[in-house]
Order: structure tokens, then C-alpha cells, then sequence
């Protein structure tokens, strides 16, 4: 009984992600196929990617409204410096010199947040215009494209049916969800997130934890770069200016508290998986593309409201 | 030494330190584009209507928001959607608007003017509804709302920029003066006479705005409230002070301030994209703490934040007039925003 207690949020969300994906099929039956499914579990695969870096900062009650910029930047740099490589082992090379630059970015943000005190959504709103500027300057307004197979392969390619971005997200929660639950940087980030005053005493490295959740949230967003560079084969300054706002929405509607210690991996990939199934409903429902951006927006309030963790009545 | 110091804190009393900081960041631009191409006159006048068409006023909004411990971060959104929803009702094309804009234009311009305040009002008030009655952090209701607004903004436009032609009330409001001096340009081999406002009336408007906000937090009640809820939220509850009402009226205030940017900015380019406006909020942000607003709140006054606002379109413009790519100049106030936010944390600090 007290198991199905303390996973009360994530069952009824699930419930509600069930019902969400009935309904779906019973307005539109070829919604059911496998097919389909894949389809929607590699749209939601990038979003969720990002969601699992971001959430991570929110457990910590942070925010990063940097990782679209960081997938801007390190696309770029594949497509200028990385990309000559014909070889696995170059490839490899330029892959692990992009995770480098993406956990400079985390660590920028997280030594503005845990060393200079500043807000997190001010600090990575600053981090982001200084990197997406990096973008452009580095295109020297240029599109990179025409990628190696081998690299076409990460995003685009699929093993045994299934396509990559859905392998990698799942490896990659599978990591993040070992990390929260057995380690003790997990219990340091729940512990941070929940109070940091008594975190710190309790002797809690509170700077390195707060370090260690945006450099991850950074190098997440590098990986997602490459996913998501290798998937559409080109590098462009402009790409993922929306992919920040989806990731929180997802994180908002699965459970992350803004207020920080609340959520799990679970309401992670519950949080993307419906996200991607409103886009999707609306799309059946033949609504405009431009009104689905704006989805978001009524997403992350709705979800902020809902969660009782975060949206404790004032007394 | 001693008597400098103390000559100095002196000043600083009269003299707010960032009007001095203002002043050098002219002398230093002008020395490095050269002062007879910088301090031009129309120079001047651009960086003032290109503050008072957008940072200039917006940050009064946000200074208003984070003197009362909070921040907003849909006034970019609501400046796109409060100038779309102006110039849509300006051209609109079938109806009675249609046939207002024939017969009685100046009718049309006040429904257009009123309506776009009302659309401000409303989404300031979404904030104020939510922000007032829980203690969800509000940099995450405000981002959302940013998105609502932008959204509704893009399906006004409809995927193209809504433009306004003859309609010469209506430019007046962002570009026209009430006083102008007849200047000689030399251009080449041809000299030519042009008219250069220096009196524009966007920039009365925001100068109104901020000596009536001026006036209001000193004197009324809800300035006070204001101040006390920023220095000290449970007390100011505790003592009886209705918080829920004065944060409502906060961000309300602050979507209406962000639509007058939205009819000047329309006004001014006689044109509404969607884009208008995305990204001053964080302008905003930075020109109020410039001014000497810290994000604990309480702090600093409406004539501060704007010599705040100022210094930001002073930075801008002069980027621009060094020949700064956009690219660099975006990673230049990008590293503005953590430097100026940093160093009022650590000010903080050590008190």
C-alpha cells in the first residue's frame, strides 16, 4: 500500500497518459499501429533528452533556459572543425571535443549559479545569448551540411527497427536514473533541491553539487546536439530556439517541481511522451502549427498550478 | 585621500553613480567612432526614441516587478502582442473598423489604442491572478505566459508583418516630434536640408510615465506597499498590508506599461511583426538593475531605472556605431547582464 502511496504522481500521470493515447486512438486508429508509436517515441526522444539535463537543474531548484544555444553552438562547431574526419576514430575525436565544449557551457552556468549567486533563469538567459552569439559568429553565415554515414547514423539511423535518438534516450535515462537514485550525487542533488540551508548543514558540498547538476545539464544538451545535428545532417546558428521551453513544459507536466527535490525519471519520460501526444492531437485535430508553439506556454502554467509540490496556497 | 573619498560619496549622493557612468560610456564611445559622427544630433535623437520605443518604458514595468521581489518575463510577448493587436485593428479590412478608418480615423486610433492597453491589462493581469495567490517562483508563470503571448501574436500576424500606411495620426505617436530643428547633411558633393525632431513625442510619453510612476511610489499608498513588500514580505503581510491586491496590481500595471511600448514600437517602425519586442524583458531586467534595483527588491527608484534604461540603449547604440557584429554584440550584452546582475548580488552580500 505505502509503495503505491509514494508512487501516487507518477501513477496518476501515467493514467492520464494512457487515457491520452486511447483517446487518440479512437479519433484516429492508424494512431495505434507500431509504426506510429515509434514514430511518436523518436519526436518525443530529443525533447526527453533535454528534459533529463534540465530536470536536473530543477532538482537542484534551478532552471537552464541555455540548452537550445548549446545545440546551436556545438552543431556549429561539428559542422566547422569536427566534420573533416572521415575516419570512426576522428569521428569519435570531434564527438568527444563537442562533449568538452558543451560541459564549459554547464560549468559557465553553474559558477554563475552556485559561486556568483545570480538567479538561475538570469544567469543561463545571459549564458545562452553569449553562446548563441558564439553560433554566429562561428557560421560565418554558412549552413554546414553533407555529414559522413557514420554520423548520419547517431541520429537518423535504427537497430533493429528502432531508431537511434530512442536507444540513446534511453540509455541516457537509464544513466540519470541510476545516478539520482543509488549514488550519492543523486541524494546530494534530491537533498539540495528540497533545503539548502539544512543541506549545508548537514555538510553537504551544496557549490559542488549545484556545479556538478548544470555541467551535466550541459554536456545532456551536447549530446543532444550531436543527436539532433547528425538527425537533421546540417549545422545552422538558428536551430533550437523553442527546444528549451518544450523541454521545461515536459519536465513542468511530469512532475519536476520548480520549487526543487520533487520528481523522478518516470514523470520524465511521462512528461515528454505527452507532450509530444498534445502536439500530436492538435495536429489531428487540424490545428495550426502556430498555436501548438503557444501550447507550451498553457503547459508549463497548467502543470506549475496542478503540481502540488510546487503550488502551495499562501497562507 | 580621505577628503577625496568623502568628496566623492558626496557627489554620489547628489549625482547618482550611474548618471556618471552614463557620462563616460559617451565619452568613450564617442572618443572610439569619433565625437563629430557620435554626439550628432540626429545620433542623439536615435538612441533616445530607440529607448523610448523599448527599453526605455519596459523598464519600468520590470523595475515595478522586481521591487516587489519578483520578475516578469512576459513583457517582450505582451509588446508583440499589444503592437499586433494595434495594427491589425488599424488595417483591419472588412467590418465597421473598415469603414472607420474613411470616415472617422481618429475614433479608429483610440479603439486600436484603447484595445491594445486592454490586451496589455489582460495578460499583466494572467501574471497578477496566479503570481498573487500561490508562491510559484514567477520568472516560470511569466515565461509561459511569454510563450502564450507570442504565440497569439504570430497567429494575428498571420506569417507576415502587418503594415500600416497612411495613417498619419497613428506615426505620430512613435515618430513624430513637436519641436524640430532644420539640419544641413552633407552628403559627398550634395548638401541636402533635413528635419530632425527634438522633441519626440514617444519620448514625453515615457518621461509622463516615469514622473507619474515617480509620483505614485512615493506618494501613494501602493508605492509604499511596493517597497515594504520588497524589503520585507512577512512583515508587510503580518502588519495587516492586503500583499495579494498590491502584487496583482504589480504585474497588471506591468502588462499595461509593456502594451504602451508595444502602440509606440508599432507606431515607430509603422509596421507589426511578431518578433517586436521578444527579448526586452531581459533589457528591461538589466536597465532596472543598472539603475541600482536589486533582485531581492525594495530597492532603487522609477528615475533611477531610467537613466538604467539609458546606459542600455546607450550600449546598444554605440555597439552599433563601433561596427560591432550582431553576433558579437549579442554575446556583449548577453555578458552585460551576468556582470551588471553579479555585481549587485555581491553588493548585497556584504551588506
Amino acid at each position: 500500500m505505502s509503495a503505491i502511496k509514494k508512487h501516487l504522481d507518477t501513477l496518476s500521470r501515467l493514467a492520464v497518459l494512457i487515457v491520452m493515447f486511447v483517446l487518440l486512438v479512437l479519433v484516429s486508429p492508424s494512431f495505434g499501429t507500431l509504426t506510429n508509436i515509434l514514430n511518436v517515441l523518436r519526436v518525443s526522444s530529443l525533447t526527453l533528452i533535454i528534459a533529463t539535463g534540465i530536470a536536473l537543474c530543477m532538482l537542484v531548484s534551478g532552471i537552464d533556459l541555455s540548452p537550445g544555444a548549446t545545440i546551436a553552438l556545438t552543431s556549429i562547431l561539428f559542422g566547422r572543425y569536427f566534420q573533416m574526419g572521415h575516419s570512426t576514430g576522428e569521428m569519435v575525436f570531434g564527438i568527444a571535443g563537442i562533449l568538452a565544449v558543451s560541459a564549459v557551457i554547464g560549468a559557465a552556468n553553474g559558477f554563475c549559479v552556485a559561486k556568483l549567486s545570480l538567479p538561475p533563469f538570469l544567469a543561463t538567459y545571459g549564458i545562452q545569448q553569449i553562446v548563441r552569439g558564439l553560433a554566429y559568429l562561428l557560421t560565418n553565415g554558412l549552413v554546414y551540411s553533407g555529414f559522413t554515414e557514420q554520423f548520419k547514423f547517431i541520429g537518423g539511423g535504427s537497430i533493429l527497427g528502432i531508431h537511434t535518438p530512442i536507444i540513446f534516450a534511453a540509455i541516457l535515462l537509464i544513466i540519470v536514473g541510476f545516478l539520482l537514485n543509488k549514488t550519492t550525487l543523486g541524494r546530494r542533488i534530491y537533498a539540495v533541491g528540497s533545503n539548502r540551508e539544512s543541506a549545508r548543514y548537514s555538510g553537504i558540498n551544496v557549490t559542488g553539487t549545484l556545479m556538478m547538476s548544470y555541467i551535466l545539464s550541459g554536456l545532456i544538451a551536447g549530446f543532444a546536439g550531436i543527436v539532433y545535428t547528425s538527425r537533421l545532417n546540417c549545422a545552422e546558428p538558428t536551430i533550437g530556439a523553442e527546444f528549451a521551453q518544450q523541454a521545461i513544459a515536459a519536465a513542468a507536466i511530469g512532475g519536476i517541481s520548480f520549487k526543487g527535490g520533487h520528481g523522478n525519471v518516470f514523470g520524465i519520460i511521462i512528461g515528454a511522451l505527452m507532450l509530444t501526444l498534445i502536439t500530436n492531437g492538435m495536429t489531428l485535430l487540424g490545428i495550426d502549427s502556430d498555436w501548438q508553439v503557444g501550447a507550451t506556454g498553457v503547459i508549463i502554467i497548467l502543470a506549475v498550478l496542478i503540481d502540488r509540490n510546487t503550488a502551495k496556497k499562501k497562507v | 585621500m580621505n577628503e577625496l573619498k568623502s568628496g566623492v560619496r558626496r557627489l554620489t549622493r547628489v549625482v547618482p553613480m550611474t548618471l556618471l557612468l552614463l557620462a563616460g560610456m559617451v565619452i568613450v564611445f564617442s572618443a572610439l567612432v569619433g565625437p563629430a559622427k557620435y554626439l550628432k544630433l540626429s545620433n542623439i535623437m536615435n538612441v533616445i526614441s530607440q529607448c523610448s520605443s523599448g527599453v526605455g518604458i519596459v523598464a519600468l514595468a520590470s523595475f515595478l516587478a522586481i521591487c516587489s521581489t519578483g520578475v516578469d518575463l512576459s513583457l517582450g510577448g505582451i509588446v508583440s502582442l499589444a503592437g499586433m493587436v494595434t495594427a491589425r485593428i488599424l488595417t483591419a479590412e472588412t467590418g465597421t473598423l473598415a469603414g472607420l478608418r474613411t470616415s472617422a480615423p481618429g475614433l479608429l486610433l483610440a479603439i486600436a489604442i484603447l484595445a491594445s492597453l486592454a490586451v496589455g491589462a489582460l495578460m499583466g493581469s494572467l501574471n497578477g491572478v496566479i503570481l498573487s495567490r500561490t508562491n510559484i517562483p514567477s520568472f516560470i508563470i511569466t515565461l509561459g505566459n511569454f510563450k502564450i503571448c507570442e504565440t497569439l501574436s504570430r497567429v494575428l500576424a498571420g506569417g507576415s508583418t502587418v503594415r500600416i500606411s497612411n495613417m498619419p495620426q497613428f506615426e505620430f505617436i512613435g515618430g513624430g516630434s513637436l519641436m524640430s530643428v532644420s539640419q544641413t547633411v552633407q552628403q559627398g558633393a550634395r548638401t541636402s536640408t533635413r528635419m530632425i525632431g527634438i522633441l519626440p513625442v514617444s519620448a514625453l510619453v515615457m518621461v509622463l510615465l516615469y514622473l507619474l510612476f515617480s509620483i505614485i511610489m512615493k506618494r501613494t499608498r501602493f508605492g509604499t506597499y511596493v517597497y515594504a513588500i520588497g524589503g520585507n514580505y512577512e512583515a508587510t503581510e503580518m502588519s495587516g498590508v492586503n500583499t495579494t491586491k498590491t502584487r496583482f496590481t504589480v504585474f497588471l500595471l506591468g502588462g499595461v506599461i509593456a502594451a504602451v511600448t508595444g502602440i509606440i514600437l508599432t507606431s515607430r517602425l509603422t509596421a507589426a511583426s511578431a518578433a517586436n519586442g521578444l527579448g526586452l524583458e531581459f533589457d528591461g531586467i538589466a536597465a532596472a538593475v543598472v539603475g541600482g534595483a536589486a533582485m531581492t527588491g525594495g530597492r532603487s527608484t522609477p528615475w533611477r531605472t531610467l537613466i538604467g534604461a539609458l546606459i542600455i540603449s546607450v550600449l546598444r547604440n554605440g555597439f552599433s556605431m563601433v561596427g560591432m557584429a550582431n553576433s558579437l554584440q549579442m554575446i556583449a550584452i548577453g555578458a552585460v547582464l551576468i556582470i551588471v546582475v553579479a555585481v549587485d548580488v555581491a553588493k548585497n552580500r556584504r551588506r
